[in-house]
């Protein structure tokens, strides 16, 4: 069912996605990164953040599921929101950054990348199906976000 | 060779002047803090000599006009050709000449009003904004006197458009001018090639659709606009941050050269739909054998390698689109790419958003990606509605719903700019709506556009009060 999966197109999606991310890197590391902030206390896993996380993934797949009629407007947008989140994310240095999106952000990103390519694939008859199916990736991505990424940033920031 | 050290003449000359102004702006200023008079002399110096390195500038690119312009006709009449009244390329570098001269210098005094005489010292967007509509008012009085006294627009009468046939030339042009008369207020001249055969008749047909759509004209006046809001610009930068005569925050002139960019892609936008409606004027004249007959006569200026509209030149393609689909199908919207309406209108929207925010650092891009997807999304949902009225191509329809999208985006952004003052947000919306039945009717007959506009306008207000209802209600009002 995967056969027909244009693996170079979902690589270069993602490829954008950590592109952006690291614009918004290097836009933080001109203006001077700034110092991190003691972190909140959360309960771990945080299930009411895992909820907030599911629904604003869902909200994002879903607009550039949609724009994937026009292959150019998405990835404007994909590069644009990236460089915006990157710039948020990187605010503090690039090590925290890095340790703040890893653990979940390679899963969120394989599954905004699928949604994207499924959304370009709109038209063609039980092709995007497979791919939204594994998409779903993002439930994944949030458990992970709100229970292992809180957890390693926890300690990290203490020490 | 005798051409060839003339031109480097030229560039040299232009190029030490260009230094010369910029020792002048060095010395003034690091004299500035010990003697400001002298650090005045010197700004005055080298402005002097700025302006006659833009005339040796100037000059050059005539020259390089003429050569490229030798290029298109046959070496047996080069010579004949150039010496013609009737040249089009020496018109159009004519009229660009005064627009950019008057342009300059208007708003030169203007400002210079502003600064030396009222004695302003704290320059705010009002004061852009005064200088940006006397320089426009100023611009348009002196294009309306002079443009229509220029050359062959002597001999033309108002409201007429005069076709000019001229031996050996390749291609077409149409040019217009606004003029000052009770019988019509533009001039418009096409130029076009002495043949008489079927590809000079599509080029005729090309040029005819954009003189009976006055094309010429509203390009004539969006230079004139983008002319006034750069020469205040300039002219306020150097006198803040050259001669201190007076403070403009960097902020504002960053909001300005937004502007300048976002008025700049408009009127490339625009240019691509003037083309393409008249290329479906032209598929409307001629039929089936335009798009064969527009590719011969590529093939004549651009040379045999072109197969198809696809080949010419990048400068031919920006200008005129590369599909060129509007003469294959005759509808007008069908050579713009999808992403091209909404991506300019929400540069545009994003920009009228930011002048009320106090920075542009991530508010700008989060903006126009807002604008982005919004304008696409309602496009979509407007999709429908349109193409039962639009009744053409898919894109031409696609395209229509998000041209439509985005300008009801651009007025409500207006309106949500005016907020508070309740009077100024229902008429800049109703302006908006206006706006968007103009637009409208400019592809649709006057039953259609109405309804289409009555269909569309409360699918947005009603989405807009969704949207609100929704971000409002769960924070318990």
């Amino acid at each position: 069912m995967l056969s027909d999966v244009n693996r170079k197109e979902i690589f270069s999606i993602y490829i954008t996605f950590l592109l952006g991310l690291l614009g918004g890197g290097i836009v933080d590391y001109f203006k001077g990164f700034s110092k991190p902030g003691l972190p909140i206390c959360l309960p771990i896993p945080d299930y009411q953040l895992s909820l907030k996380v599911i629904e604003v993934n869902f909200t994002f797949a879903i607009i550039i599921f949609i724009l994937g009629i026009n292959r150019i407007i998405q990835r404007i947008v994909i590069l644009i929101v990236s460089i915006v989140m990157g710039e948020i994310v990187f605010t503090s240095g690039f090590l925290i950054g890095l340790i703040g999106t890893l653990p979940h952000g390679i899963l969120e990103l394989f599954g905004f990348s699928l949604i994207a390519y499924a959304g370009q694939k709109i038209r063609c008859k039980n092709k995007p199906i497979m791919l939204i199916l594994i998409g779903f990736t993002l439930l994944f991505a949030a458990f992970i976000e709100s229970s292992l990424t809180i957890y390693v940033l926890k300690h990290i920031l203490l020490k | 060779m005798k051409v060839l050290s003339k031109k480097l003449d030229n560039i040299k000359l232009a190029f030490s002047f260009f230094l010369l102004s910029i020792l002048n702006a060095i010395f003034s200023n690091l004299t500035f803090k010990t003697n400001r008079y002298l650090a005045e002399v010197f700004f005055l110096i080298g402005t002097g000599f700025l302006f006659i390195g833009i005339f040796f500038t100037i000059f050059m690119v005539i020259s390089l006009f003429k050569e490229s312009q030798n290029q298109l006709l046959k070496s047996d009449s080069k010579s004949s050709y150039n010496k013609n009244v009737n040249n089009p390329l020496i018109l159009q570098l004519k009229i660009s000449f005064i627009l950019l001269l008057t342009g300059l210098s208007y708003s030169g005094l203007v400002s210079t009003y502003i600064v030396w005489i009222l004695h302003i010292t704290d320059i705010t967007s009002i004061d852009l904004i005064i200088s940006f509509t006397l320089s426009f008012l100023l611009e348009i009085m002196t294009a309306i006197l002079i443009l229509p006294r220029i050359g062959p627009f002597r001999e033309t009468r108002p409201g007429e458009t005069r076709i000019i046939k001229l031996h050996d030339f390749r291609g077409g042009i149409t040019m217009g001018v606004l003029t000052l008369s009770r019988h019509s207020p533009f001039k418009s001249i096409i130029f076009i090639g002495d043949e008489d055969d079927s590809i000079t008749r599509t080029i005729e047909a090309h040029e005819l659709g954009h003189a009976t759509e006055y094309h010429p004209i509203f390009l004539e006046l969006s230079t004139i606009f983008l002319l006034s809001i750069i020469g205040p610009l300039i002219w306020f930068v150097s006198f803040g941050y050259t001669m201190h005569r007076e403070v403009i925050s960097i902020f504002l002139v960053i909001k300005t050269v937004l502007i300048i960019l976002s008025a700049g892609i408009a009127i490339l936008l625009f240019l691509r739909v003037a083309e393409s409606r008249a290329d479906a004027f032209a598929y409307k004249v001629i039929g089936k054998s335009a798009y064969e007959n527009l590719v011969e006569a590529l093939r004549r200026v651009y040379g045999e390698n072109i197969k198809s509209t696809e080949d010419a030149p990048l400068w031919s393609k920006i200008t005129h689109t590369s599909s060129r689909n509007a003469i294959k199908t005759g509808d007008p919207l069908s050579s713009m790419g999808i992403w091209e309406f909404p991506v300019v209108l929400s540069f545009i929207a994003s920009t009228i958003a930011i002048i009320r925010f106090n920075s542009i650092y991530i508010i700008y891009p989060l903006l126009f990606v807002g604008s982005l997807v919004v304008s696409f999304l309602i496009g979509l949902v407007f999709l429908p509605i349109v193409r039962k009225y639009y009744r053409m191509t898919e894109r031409g329809s696609l395209n229509f719903s998000f041209l439509l999208a985005g300008i009801y985006m651009i007025s409500s952004i207006i309106a949500l700019d005016a907020y508070p003052n309740l009077y100024l947000v229902i008429s800049s919306f109703l302006i908006g709506i206006i706006l968007a039945f103009i637009i409208t009717r400019a592809f649709l007959d006057l039953h259609n556009s109405t309804k289409v506009v009555v269909a569309t306008l409360p699918i947005y207000l009603s989405i807009n009060i969704l949207i609100g209802l929704i971000k409002i209600l769960p924070h318990g009002g």
